[in-house]
Order: C-alpha cells, then sequence, then structure tokens
C-alpha cells in the first residue's frame, strides 16, 4: 500500500511537472510583448533592453522554467505584469468565488441525482423522463443554459439579478447567494446526466443482482427504508470518484461561466491573462488547476478504495 | 473459415459434427476476429434502427440545410446588411428570422454558422481520431520506452483543462477555423489515444495477431489489417461524441471571442454578440442557442443509440 501511494506520488509529481512545462511553453508562445504593456509611453529600445535584463527574458528558456520553478516552490509565482500586483494575491483573491461556485455546482448536481433517482426508482415513468432530461442537459454546454436562465428568469420574470456577484465581506451573505444561484444552478444542470446514470446503474444493478436486497425486503423494510440504508450507501462509491474527477471538468466550464455572469473567479482570471498576455498569471494559474485536478483525481481513487473493499490494492 | 465453422453450429453447441464444450466454445469465440468488411457491413446495420435513424436524419438535415441552404433559398450574404435594417423582428418579409444589430440576416447567419460549427466538430474530430489511434495502437503494440512516453503524454494531456489549452493555443495562433480545429483536437487525441491503447491491450496477445508475423507481415500491416478492425467499435462510439463536444468547445470559444473571428458568423459569436441585447431582442441569444442545442442532441442520440446496440450485443 504504501509503495503504491509513493508510486502515485511520482506519477503526480511526472504529471505536474510536464503540464507546468506546457503552460510555460504556452506562455511564452503568446504574441505581444509585455514589454510595450509595461512600458506604454516610456517605450525607447533601450529601456526596453534593461527591462528584458530586469525581468530575466534574455535567459535561455530551461533556465527561465527554473527561476520560475524555484520561486514557485517558495509560493513566489512573480509579479503580474499588468497589475504590478504579486501573482500570489490575485490567485487567492480569485479563489474564494470559483470555490463556492463549484461547491454550490456539486450540490445542486448532488441534490438532483439523489432527487431523481429516488423518484424514478419509485415510479417508472419517472426514470424514462429523467433519462430524457439528462441527455438533453447533457448536450446543452453551461454558459447556454446560463444566458437562457438569464433570460427567463432575470429579463422576462425579474426574479433574480442577472449580473450580481456580491462579495461576502462588503455586502453580506445574503447578496452573495442570490447572485450565485444562477450559476451554481447551471453549471450543477450541466453535470448531473452524468451522476444520474452512474447512480442510477449502480442501483438498478443492486436491485436486481444483490441478495441482501432481497433479504431485506424478506426482512419486512419497506422500499424506502431498503433504498435508504443499504442500496445508496453501496452505490454511492462509483459516485463519490465521479464527483472528484467531475471537480477536475468543472473547471473548464467554470471558465465560460464566470464570464456570462461576470464573477471574478480564477476562471476570469485565466481568461484575463491570456486576452493580456499576462505571462506570469497564466502560469500561476496553471499550476493551480493542475495540482487542483490531479489532487481531487488522486482523492477520488483513494475515496473509491476505501468504500469498496474489493478495488483495494494488494 | 472459422465464420463458416460456427455457422453451422448444431444445438449441441459442436459444429459440422464435432461437439465442442462450452469451455471451448468461449475460446474459440474469444478469438474470432473481424476484418475491415465485418466492421464495415456491422456499421451499416446499425444504421438501419429507428433509434440511431431518426436523430441521425434530423442531424443530417441539419447538416444539408447549412451547406446547401443559403443557394438554395436565395438567402442574403451573412455579412451584407445595412444599419438602416437594424434590429428587424421575426418574419419580416425578406428576413425570415429578423436581423442583428448591424442589419445583417439572423437566418443567412445562422446558416453559414452552422457550416463552421459543423466543419469544426467533425474536422477536430477527425484529426483527434485519427493522430490518438495510431498513437494509441502503436504505443500498444510497440511497448517499451515509446509506450511509456507516449502515455505520459496522453495523462498529461488530461490533467490539463481541456478549455484553457484550447484557449491558449487559440490565441496564440489567431483566431480563424484552421487555428480552432486545430486546438480543439488537441484534447480529442488524448481520450482517443487511450482508448485505442486498452483495446489494444485486451487483442494484442491474441493468436490472430500474433500469428501473421509467421506470414511474414510487418508491424504497420498487423496494426492496420488485425488490430485496427477489432478496436473500432468503441472508438467509433467516442467519436460521435466527440464531434458534439467538439462544437460545444467551439461554441464556447467563439463566445469568448477566442474561436471564430467577427465578421464570420458562428453560432457562439452569435450568442455574445447578442448577449447586450438580452433585455430588448432575446432572439439573438435564442435562436444560435437553439441550434447548437438541437444539433448537439440530436447527435448525442444517435451516440447513445449506437453506444447502447454495443453494450447489449457484448
Amino acid at each position: 500500500m504504501a509503495r503504491w501511494i509513493i508510486d502515485r506520488l511520482i506519477q503526480t509529481i511526472v504529471v505536474l511537472i510536464c503540464a507546468t512545462v506546457l503552460g510555460f511553453l504556452l506562455v511564452r508562445l503568446l504574441k505581444g510583448n509585455v514589454l510595450y504593456a509595461l512600458l506604454g509611453n516610456n517605450y525607447t529600445p533601450a529601456a526596453a533592453a534593461h527591462l528584458r535584463q530586469e525581468l530575466g527574458l534574455n535567459k535561455p528558456l530551461p533556465l527561465q522554467y527554473l527561476d520560475w520553478l524555484g520561486g514557485a516552490v517558495h509560493g513566489n509565482f512573480g509579479t503580474s505584469a499588468v497589475t504590478q500586483e504579486p501573482v500570489g494575491h490575485a490567485l487567492l483573491a480569485a479563489l474564494g468565488p470559483t470555490v463556492e461556485l463549484l461547491i454550490g455546482a456539486q450540490l445542486v448536481s448532488l441534490a438532483l441525482t439523489l432527487l431523481v433517482t429516488a423518484a424514478s426508482v419509485r415510479w417508472r415513468w419517472t426514470d424514462r423522463l429523467a433519462t430524457g432530461f439528462a441527455l438533453l442537459f447533457s448536450s446543452i454546454p453551461p454558459f447556454v443554459i446560463g444566458l437562457l436562465m438569464i433570460i427567463l428568469f432575470a429579463s422576462t420574470f425579474h426574479l433574480l439579478p442577472a449580473i450580481a456577484w456580491a462579495s461576502p465581506s462588503t455586502a453580506g451573505w445574503g447578496a452573495n447567494l442570490r447572485g450565485m444561484i444562477m450559476p451554481a444552478v447551471a453549471l450543477g444542470v450541466s453535470i448531473f446526466p452524468n451522476y444520474m446514470r452512474v447512480l442510477r446503474t449502480q442501483v438498478n444493478e443492486q436491485l436486481d443482482d444483490e441478495e441482501y436486497v432481497t433479504l431485506a425486503r424478506m426482512k419486512g423494510l419497506t422500499g424506502r427504508r431498503v433504498l435508504a440504508r443499504h442500496v445508496i450507501p453501496n452505490s454511492l462509491s462509483g459516485l463519490v470518484t465521479l464527483i472528484a474527477l467531475t471537480t477536475g471538468l468543472l473547471i473548464s466550464g467554470v471558465v465560460i461561466v464566470e464570464q456570462v455572469f461576470a464573477i471574478p473567479g480564477e476562471g476570469s482570471l485565466v481568461y484575463q491573462s491570456i486576452t493580456n498576455r499576462d505571462a506570469n498569471t497564466l502560469e500561476g494559474s496553471i499550476l493551480l488547476i493542475a495540482v487542483a485536478v490531479v489532487l481531487f483525481n488522486l482523492i477520488g481513487d483513494l475515496v473509491q478504495m476505501r468504500l469498496d473493499p474489493r478495488i483495494r490494492v494488494k | 473459415m472459422t465464420r463458416l465453422a460456427l455457422s453451422t453450429r448444431s444445438p449441441d453447441g459442436g459444429f459440422g459434427g464435432v461437439a465442442l464444450s462450452d469451455a471451448d466454445l468461449a475460446w474459440v469465440e474469444g478469438q474470432q476476429r473481424r476484418t475491415l468488411g465485418d466492421a464495415a457491413r456491422a456499421g451499416l446495420r446499425v444504421l438501419r434502427a429507428p433509434s440511431v435513424a431518426i436523430p441521425g436524419a434530423v442531424f443530417l438535415l441539419i447538416v444539408i440545410g447549412c451547406f446547401l441552404g443559403p443557394q438554395l433559398f436565395n438567402l442574403p450574404s451573412p455579412n451584407a446588411g445595412s444599419l438602416g435594417d437594424t434590429l428587424k423582428p421575426l418574419g419580416t418579409p425578406g428576413h425570415l428570422l429578423g436581423t442583428n444589430e448591424l442589419g445583417n440576416d439572423e437566418l443567412s447567419r445562422l446558416l453559414y454558422g452552422g457550416r463552421v460549427s459543423i466543419i469544426v466538430g467533425i474536422g477536430a474530430t477527425a484529426i483527434s481520431l485519427l493522430v490518438g489511434t495510431l498513437l494509441g495502437m502503436s504505443a500498444c503494440y510497440f511497448g517499451g520506452f515509446y509506450e511509456k512516453v507516449v502515455m505520459r503524454l496522453f495523462d498529461t494531456l488530461l490533467a490539463f483543462p481541456s478549455l484553457i489549452l484550447a484557449m491558449t493555443i487559440a490565441d496564440y495562433l489567431g483566431p480563424s477555423l484552421r487555428n480552432t480545429v486545430l486546438a480543439i483536437s488537441l484534447f480529442g487525441i488524448s481520450q482517443f489515444g487511450r482508448l485505442a491503447w486498452s483495446q489494444t491491450l485486451r487483442i494484442r496477445n491474441r493468436d490472430f495477431v500474433v500469428a501473421p508475423r509467421a506470414d511474414g507481415a510487418g508491424g504497420r500491416r498487423i496494426i492496420f489489417g488485425h488490430i485496427l478492425p477489432n478496436v473500432l467499435p468503441p472508438l467509433f462510439g467516442l467519436a460521435l461524441f466527440s464531434v458534439s463536444t467538439a462544437m460545444m468547445i467551439e461554441a464556447g470559444l467563439s463566445y469568448l471571442g477566442l474561436g471564430i473571428a467577427q465578421p464570420n458568423p458562428s453560432w457562439g459569436n452569435m450568442i455574445s454578440d447578442g448577449q447586450q441585447y438580452l433585455y430588448n431582442a432575446p432572439r439573438l441569444v435564442i435562436i444560435p442557442c437553439l441550434a447548437l442545442v438541437i444539433t448537439v442532441v440530436s447527435l448525442n442520440l444517435v451516440a447513445d443509440a449506437i453506444r447502447r446496440r454495443q453494450e447489449a450485443r457484448s
């Protein structure tokens, strides 16, 4: 077991290094001269050459990467060329809204999944309806769902504010949650089909094949009891892994949804750093996202091994 | 030869008068191989089922409409409007779906945008299918260090959030049709590669793969003639899902301004343009959203139906 963990850790580090190297290359490829952005009206070739040397841009690429890596290991990601602030601060500030959005989306989709699965086990027609809806929602990109929700709830019915991100520290949690409802639902609805598919398959397998269900019924447990107490806990292992893996996928969706709803999170940060040619911020956020994705995959695997004794490593 | 022998199986499980035990029969069937002709015939058979044919027909209709529609219906050019015609409502004579803020005909822009989306979807999938399958099959067949390197490459590409990769590459290469196709295909390569790898792993020690070496068949002949027809079915299912995913990613990229550039229409940038008029002319957003949803849903229905048939048969 310890051997497996070490193995896995080495793999993780290798993948992280490859991802950051890839990000580094991509960032260096971005056209557009950061020197123009920094010097503005004071641009002269001499000043540019001086700044270039100061920033270390005239060193060979591998050396630049190692410099950056050395700094990153200590938590120093450099300074953003655009805002002149340390990248670490920007990353930390943007982390809050994104984490809130991710948690909200997962909660929404889990709630939907459990509700729909419970209903569809009880009534057959709900099952078919739910499968149809699941297919529909998995075909709609989350930003389209978000926009349609804005049209429906904000423009037509004036129920919820459209662009309403409010920081909890300045405007209180009420306003913050009110602004988060639509983006969280948009994201949650887009990933709920995956969860439903997995949970539904597991539950059906349990109900059809497993003997303990028959035993429970023979003991006199009613349907709901059987479901809640025995079937669902046993079906959760696949779902939990999926939750961990989907968080990685959600990050892609978060980028666009944050643009639609104007939320200042990691996604917006990445988008702005790409369009502003802000190399340091992009590199830092790529590292953060890669670490998050890899970490969640690892957690997913570990949790699955814990929950399902049949998958233990010998 | 093997096919004929099995088809004259007698009811007790033997063939041609020879009684085979269940284990022997299972072994023979496990060695059964498909040729390219088999794969093609199976593909055509699948297309006849109504659950595949109906959404498939819808999708084909959309494709034909996008590519032949503008000529057939004598629609004005998508960028030929004048500001005098700005924001005309639905059903205006001459502009069936109204006009956008610059006076361009919405229907024409919709169909031309559809061309772009479909080309990107199919093109990106084709590239990732070709490159990914080749890499995955050859990595598994030749093994060794080559296989390790290729698998690490796939893992890195998968750990990297696909959208960010696509965004950076699209921004670096500049917004254009060809560059969008290239950027989106990168993520699919690792998906197809891993699937091809796992499928090749399943069959690389079977007799029909190992035996041709005695005939003097080289690696290329074995991979294309013997391994490829047998790994094709799941790859084909993934390819269909991949087309719809590529279309959604393209819509997202164009929405962010990193995909197809103005003034060329694409469903994504039509949505982002229409967003400013969300309150007074929501049809500018709803129409391209609906088009995207219908196309992606029909594709997903086809892919889902094919996957179900494959699962039912295996």
